[in-house]
């Protein structure tokens, strides 16, 4: 028991004890997962006040879901989950869309990025996928990341991205679209 | 996790959290984070440890203030301040009454929809004004058990078993008012039972400045009992809230209210100790 | 700083027949004083009173100049300045520690939400359950609920503290640092102590108090009380002719504590430097710890 036995802890165990109420099992998840949300959240939203919110939320909601967490998947899959969320309800109601403070500046990076490590990264976790996201418009590939990558729904997409549902919808539907040319093309043009 | 042999390196980190990365790359940079617990651990160096601490400081904040029970969290909606809350979701004792009132209302429901049998609605003259009585008795059953160090506190005894008589009252008497006016067959006793409710809880009350809330519930709901068990015998339940019998409530609730404040008033408050 | 602080002038408290308190006299100045007694000798009944938990038959109590057994006004005038541990504390049902004593709080009229939650932290933190704080209360050991008991006394640095068997339950690194925080406090304030236990009066208190059957036995320095025993324990061979108790000490030797002393120079027996517990024992006899639990 206690804080002393739960540094190297695996996130299940760190939530399990939550649910029993170790507030230090707590500090530990903290301490592991705030700085990577906190960057994934500050790419979303470009005011650091409502980020720090955010993250408050995110653990003080974590610690009184903790008794819910049914123990399937990934503990950092599920703290995005209420992160995004979090961060959405907050955003609601705000006229101004979103800055994507990383998404308009790279497309003219393209050069820069090849660097061996960047492409492996690429591969593995994109895949051929990669090379087709980057083909798409600024515009659908953040309706991508946000319904595809961070898992949520259109009304949510719209949400954080300031933009009517509809325009969501569209945007999935035709990058989607260009999405799957692209694979196909890719790969018949590989064969 | 632990088996992923790629990771990201230092540099590409530094870029990412710096918002130097495109896109793709940092959407990748997102999905390996996910997964892997050596490169989350590595993203600390790229954060301000003065806003963890702050932001850490607020969660611990939040999740230690006590999650209170819902009929407190009700009232806390209609403007009950922060601290009697606290004080009110310590005694736990409004759920009890709530659900003794649901209950016990519905089956008197079932009973009184049959037209001629009367025991439906002397069950519910039976039991709705105690309804109150018990919420009071179990609120200083379950608060006795800190008497002796709440006792030396500074905080106004007076003021703390009105407030839990009050909640009490404010969380039983609508619901059970309601439920009565719903059943046929209950008519006007759905607001009469409300002269001997404040006669018995007054009562009990001036009772609990004298002896425990053990012996005071049980002698308080045998009382009543008896006063409709007569009734019943003699067929004539109705009478227990007729006029002349609201009368005698009336002067029970200005004699026990009197008597109240003058034992609160010395040190004996109800739930005090001998 | 060494101003009278409690005043007890001749106070009598009666339980029908039974006497508990018998015209006791006593005044409190700051810093700490144990309270010693056997079970029954009426500790707890001054504490009580003390603590205006109960009112006495007869006499006055003065605590900071309020008059502890009058008017209300005075009682919670009286109250404001007080930090008091029960010897027995029983826990709302289904409470976290943080709400407990959050609930005692708002009991000592700290209305700031804030200002109080950022109290209740501090005593938490002050006995080692900063990191239970969410902990439901039926999850504690023993122990544990019996420095949370502890650490609602300490809200508001009280100029009072009146603690009833504090370390009972207590492991000894706990009681050590129970003892710290104690003798900290007794700087600022007057601590009065009710135990069984010689050694932490010995180890916190400059001052001793002991009561038997409801009348006070002896009120001094702890150096006055040991003095009490001094020629009075002894090492030998064997165990001296009726002593109080004997035993056999790392040495080898024999400790006697009272009996017969040798009338003549006796080269196997020399006189031992007494201790709190030895001048307790001697002033009580063998009643010094009756009804005492056998856990400490």
């Amino acid at each position: 028991m206690g804080m002393r036995s739960h540094p190297d802890a695996e996130d299940a165990a760190l939530v399990r004890a939550m649910a029993a109420g170790d507030e230090a099992a707590l500090r530990v998840l903290f301490t592991r997962h705030l700085p990577w949300l906190r960057s994934r959240l500050a790419r979303r939203c470009s005011d650091p006040e409502i980020v720090a919110d955010v993250l408050q939320d995110t653990f003080v909601a974590a610690w009184k879901g903790a008794r819910r967490w049914r123990g399937d998947g990934e503990v950092a899959a599920w703290l995005w989950g209420i992160a995004v969320r979090r961060l959405v309800s907050r955003l609601r109601g705000r006229s101004a869309p979103v800055t994507l403070p990383t998404a308009e500046v790279e497309a003219a990076d393209e050069r820069t990025l090849s660097s061996a490590e960047e492409l492996v990264l690429l591969g593995v976790e994109h895949g051929d996928l990669a090379a087709a996201l980057r083909r798409l418009s600024p515009q659908l590939r953040a309706v991508i990341e946000a319904t595809v990558l961070d898992g949520l729904t259109t009304r949510e997409a719209a949400q954080l991205l300031g933009l009517a549902q509809g325009t969501v919808k569209g945007r999935v539907r035709k990058a989607k679209a260009q999405l799957r040319q692209d694979l196909i093309s890719y790969q018949s043009g590989w064969s | 996790m632990s088996t992923m042999s790629w990771h990201c390196d230092p540099h590409l980190l530094a870029r990412y959290s710096a918002g130097a990365l495109d896109a793709v790359l940092a959407a990748s940079v997102e999905a390996h984070l996910v997964h892997c617990t050596q490169c989350q651990t590595a993203m600390a160096a790229h954060t301000d440890p003065d806003e963890s601490d702050r932001i850490w400081a607020g969660v611990r904040e939040a999740i230690a203030r006590p999650v209170l029970p819902w009929p407190v969290r009700l009232l806390r909606r209609c403007g009950l301040n922060d601290e009697d809350a606290v004080l009110l979701s310590v005694s736990r004792s409004l759920r009890g009454p709530w659900t003794l009132a649901t209950v016990v209302v519905l089956v008197c429901a079932v009973w009184a929809s049959f037209p001629d049998d009367p025991r439906g609605k002397a069950a519910y003259l039976l039991v709705a004004p105690l309804v109150p009585v018990l919420g009071v008795v179990a609120a200083f059953v379950s608060v006795d058990q800190t008497a002796e160090l709440a006792v030396t506190t500074p905080y106004s005894k007076a003021r703390l078993t009105l407030l839990r008589t009050l909640a009490v009252i404010v969380t039983t008497v609508p619901l059970v008012v309601a439920m009565g006016a719903l059943i046929p067959g209950i008519g006007w006793m759905a607001v009469t039972w409300l002269g001997p409710a404040f006669g018995l809880t007054l009562t009990a009350l001036v009772g609990l400045t004298w002896l425990s809330a053990e012996v005071i519930g049980p002698a308080v709901l045998a009382g009543w009992a008896a006063v409709v068990a007569g009734a019943y015998g003699h067929d004539t339940v109705a009478t227990t809230v007729a006029a002349p019998a609201q009368l005698g409530y009336l002067v029970l609730t200005v004699v026990t209210a009197a008597v109240l404040s003058l034992r609160i008033r010395s040190t004996n408050f109800p739930g005090a100790l001998p | 700083m060494n101003e009278t602080l409690v005043a007890v002038e001749a106070v009598t408290k009666r339980y029908g027949d039974t006497v508990a308190l018998d015209a006791m006299s006593l005044t409190l100045r700051s810093g700490l004083t144990g309270l010693l007694g056997p079970n029954g000798a009426g500790k707890t009944t001054l504490i009580r009173i003390l603590t205006t938990a109960t009112a006495p038959s007869s006499g006055r109590i003065t605590v900071f100049g309020h008059d502890a057994t009058g008017s209300l006004v005075d009682r919670t005038e009286v109250r404001r300045q007080l930090g008091y541990v029960p010897q027995e504390v029983r826990f709302p049902r289904g409470l976290t520690c943080f709400a407990f004593v959050d609930y005692i709080a708002v009991l000592k009229e700290w209305t700031d939400t804030a200002r109080r939650h950022t109290e209740v932290r501090r005593v938490l933190d002050l006995v080692g359950l900063g990191d239970r704080a969410t902990r439901k209360i039926r999850a504690l050991s023993g122990g544990q609920r019996r420095r949370l008991a502890l650490s609602q006394a300490f809200l508001g640095r009280p100029r009072l503290l009146v603690l009833d068997e504090p370390t009972a339950g207590l492991d000894p690194e706990q009681r050590a640092s129970l003892r710290t925080l104690l003798s900290e406090h007794g700087r600022t304030g007057a601590v009065l102590l009710a135990t069984h236990q010689t050694e932490d009066v010995a180890a916190l208190c400059e001052r001793i108090i002991v009561v038997d059957a409801g009348r006070i036995r002896f009120d001094g320095t702890v150096a006055e009380f040991v003095a009490t025993a001094a020629g009075r324990v002894w090492l030998g061979d064997a165990p001296l002719p009726g002593a109080l108790q004997t035993w056999r000490t790392g040495t080898g030797r024999i400790r006697s504590i009272g009996g017969v002393a040798p009338t003549a120079p006796d080269p196997t027996v020399s006189a031992a430097e007494p201790t709190v517990e030895d001048a307790y024992l001697l002033m009580l006899g063998p009643a010094a710890h009756a009804g005492a639990e056998v856990a400490a």
